[in-house]
């Protein structure tokens, strides 16, 4: 299956909203990146919990993640998942293609060259995460990953229900400057920089939030 | 000296979150990573005193072990003294109050620490926060279930 089945390339690109490029550091969020076709069947076969996921025990968080195959937390490489859908391999196959990372540059205007992590996080009542940033005392010669990138599966999502990849402004919440209100088939995107604070507030409600966080250097 | 004051409204009954915020030994589950240990050392019918082990490494990379005094002011009220270790004199105050569906937790702290970590306090005020908040959105979630 080639890309342009896969992601909508013309919608990722041209009609991404709130794309900042300047302050306080350059996001973007996308509605509908995938194909409807093949994001029904994404959702469909999105992993079940079961002994392969784990809870983190960082303090500052709450969530349920997985790795995708033989992968490990900080590095991912291109292989197969007997254990998920033949959709949820094709996706995989695809973020390690030069094709995709060469439009993912020119999305973020940052020059890329490929994966560097990958993971399934599923949040759900009670789940959080407090504002963080990935690299606040590396040196950008250092950093493992140059942006990082969450897609959002959750079916039917409320619009302005907490649960949402927030981006903001310093570690407290309330400098939130932007927080996505659709996760049915979307996804957000910022460059890493010391001051790439972002978070999710406490989901309050019984919802699932199925996504994917992956990032690329 | 460095205060911090802030108010969150969860959920849960405010006994409930009572019940486990002064179930002091068990708040290691919490921070499994960061709390290496917490035992109570001494208990009478005014305050408990309990020791900590602590590993941290954020702005500061530290373990430590540090004593702490939790006196029971009132209903829903309490005070912890750290009276040992590179917090002591920080005292935390911690109230909760029912109000309609929902408790106001409402946190005031005043931070000290030793003269070398002073420059950092800014930071360590933001972390602390941070801390406290994720700490209640856990005991909130674990008083629902």
């Amino acid at each position: 299956m080639s890309l342009s089945t896969i992601f909508n390339w013309e919608q990722i690109l041209n009609n991404s909203e709130n794309i900042k490029k300047e302050k306080p550091f350059p996001f973007g969020f996308v509605k509908k990146p995938f194909f409807n076709e093949f994001y029904e069947k994404l959702v469909a076969t999105y992993p079940k919990v079961d002994n392969k996921w784990y809870i983190p025990t960082d303090m500052s968080r709450s969530a349920q993640k997985r790795l995708f195959g033989n992968d490990v937390k900080k590095s991912c490489f291109d292989h197969e998942d007997p254990t998920l859908s033949k959709e949820w391999n094709e996706f995989r196959h695809a973020l390690f293609t030069n094709e995709f990372v060469e439009k993912m540059s020119q999305l973020t205007g940052v020059k890329l060259s490929g994966m560097r992590h990958f993971i399934f996080i599923l949040n759900k009542k009670g789940d959080f995460n407090m504002p963080h940033a990935h690299h606040t005392s590396v040196p950008p010669e250092q950093y493992e990953y140059k942006v990082t990138i969450l897609m959002y599966f959750a079916k039917g999502w409320k619009k302005g229900d907490p649960g949402g990849t927030y981006i903001c402004k310093n570690e407290d919440e309330s400098s939130i400057i932007f927080e996505p209100d659709d996760l049915d088939n979307s996804m957000i995107w910022f460059t890493e920089t010391p001051i790439s604070w972002h978070g999710s507030r406490y989901i309050t409600k019984d919802v699932m939030r199925p996504s994917i966080q992956f990032t690329l250097q | 000296m460095s205060k911090l004051d802030f108010t969150m409204i969860l959920s849960a009954e405010p006994k409930k979150i009572f019940e486990i915020i002064t179930d002091y030994e068990n708040i290691i589950k919490f921070f499994p990573i960061q709390l290496k240990k917490i035992q109570i050392i001494s208990k009478n019918e005014n305050y408990t005193v309990t020791e900590e082990t602590i590993s941290i490494s954020s702005v500061i990379k530290k373990n430590f072990a540090q004593q702490t005094r939790h006196e029971i002011l009132g209903d829903f009220i309490i005070d912890s003294l750290i009276i040992s270790g590179p917090l002591k004199g920080t005292i935390l105050r911690t109230q909760l109050q029912k109000e309609n569906n929902s408790t106001n937790i409402h946190i005031n702290a005043d931070i000290k620490t030793s003269l070398k970590y002073r420059i950092v306090m800014p930071l360590i005020k933001k972390e602390y926060k941070n801390i406290l908040k994720a700490f209640f959105y856990k005991v909130n979630t674990l008083a629902l279930q």
